[in-house]
C-alpha cells in the first residue's frame, strides 16, 4: 500500500494488539505466579521468591508457546483457522 | 480513531480491509491461547522447575487437545437438544 498514512495506521494497529497481548500475558503471569511462589506475602518478597517468580515467569511463557503451537496445529488440522 | 479512507483508491482499501480482518484474527487467536494456558497451567504445572520438561509439554499439548474435544462434545449435545426442544 502506498499512503503513509495508511502505514501509519497499519503499524498502529500492530502495535495495539501487540500490547493488549503483552498486557494480558502479564496479568495471567502475575496471578499463576504470585500464587504459587508467594503463598504468605512478608514484609518483602525475598530472595527464594523472586527466583521462584523468575522462573515461574519463563516456564509460564514457555507452556503459552506449548499450548499456542498445540491449538495452531489442531486448528489447521480442523480448518477452522 | 480516524481513518483516512477517502483518500485511499480501490485497491488500498481493499488491502485494508484484509490487513485488519488478520490482526482481528491474530488477536482471536491469542486472546484463546491466554484462555487455554489458563486452564491448562493450573492442571499440568504444579511445580515451578528450572525448565519445562517432556511430561509438561505433552500434558499441555493433551489439555488444548481435550478441551477442543470437550467443546465439541457439548455444542453437539447442546446442539442436539435444542432440536429435540423445538420438535
Amino acid at each position: 500500500m502506498s499512503s503513509a498514512k495508511a502505514q501509519e495506521l497499519m503499524e498502529q494497529v500492530r502495535r495495539e494488539v501487540a500490547v493488549a497481548n503483552f498486557q494480558e500475558l502479564l496479568s495471567q503471569i502475575n496471578k499463576k505466579c504470585f500464587e504459587k511462589c508467594v503463598p504468605k506475602p512478608g514484609v518483602k518478597l525475598d530472595s527464594s521468591e523472586q527466583t521462584c517468580l523468575q522462573r515461574c515467569s519463563d516456564r509460564y511463557q514457555e507452556s503459552w508457546n506449548v499450548v499456542s503451537n498445540a491449538y495452531l496445529r489442531r486448528a489447521q488440522k480442523e480448518n477452522a483457522l | 480513531m480516524n481513518i483516512p479512507t477517502q483518500d485511499l483508491d480501490e485497491k488500498s482499501k481493499a488491502e485494508l480491509v484484509q490487513f485488519v480482518e488478520n490482526e482481528q484474527r491474530r488477536a482471536n487467536f491469542q486472546s484463546t491461547v491466554h484462555q487455554y494456558t489458563d486452564t491448562c497451567w493450573d492442571k499440568c504445572i504444579t511445580k515451578v522447575k528450572p525448565a519445562l520438561d517432556k511430561s509438561d509439554e505433552v500434558c499441555l499439548t493433551n489439555c488444548v487437545e481435550r478441551f477442543l474435544d470437550s467443546t465439541i462434545l457439548l455444542l453437539n449435545s447442546l446442539g442436539a437438544q435444542q432440536g429435540g426442544h423445538r420438535k
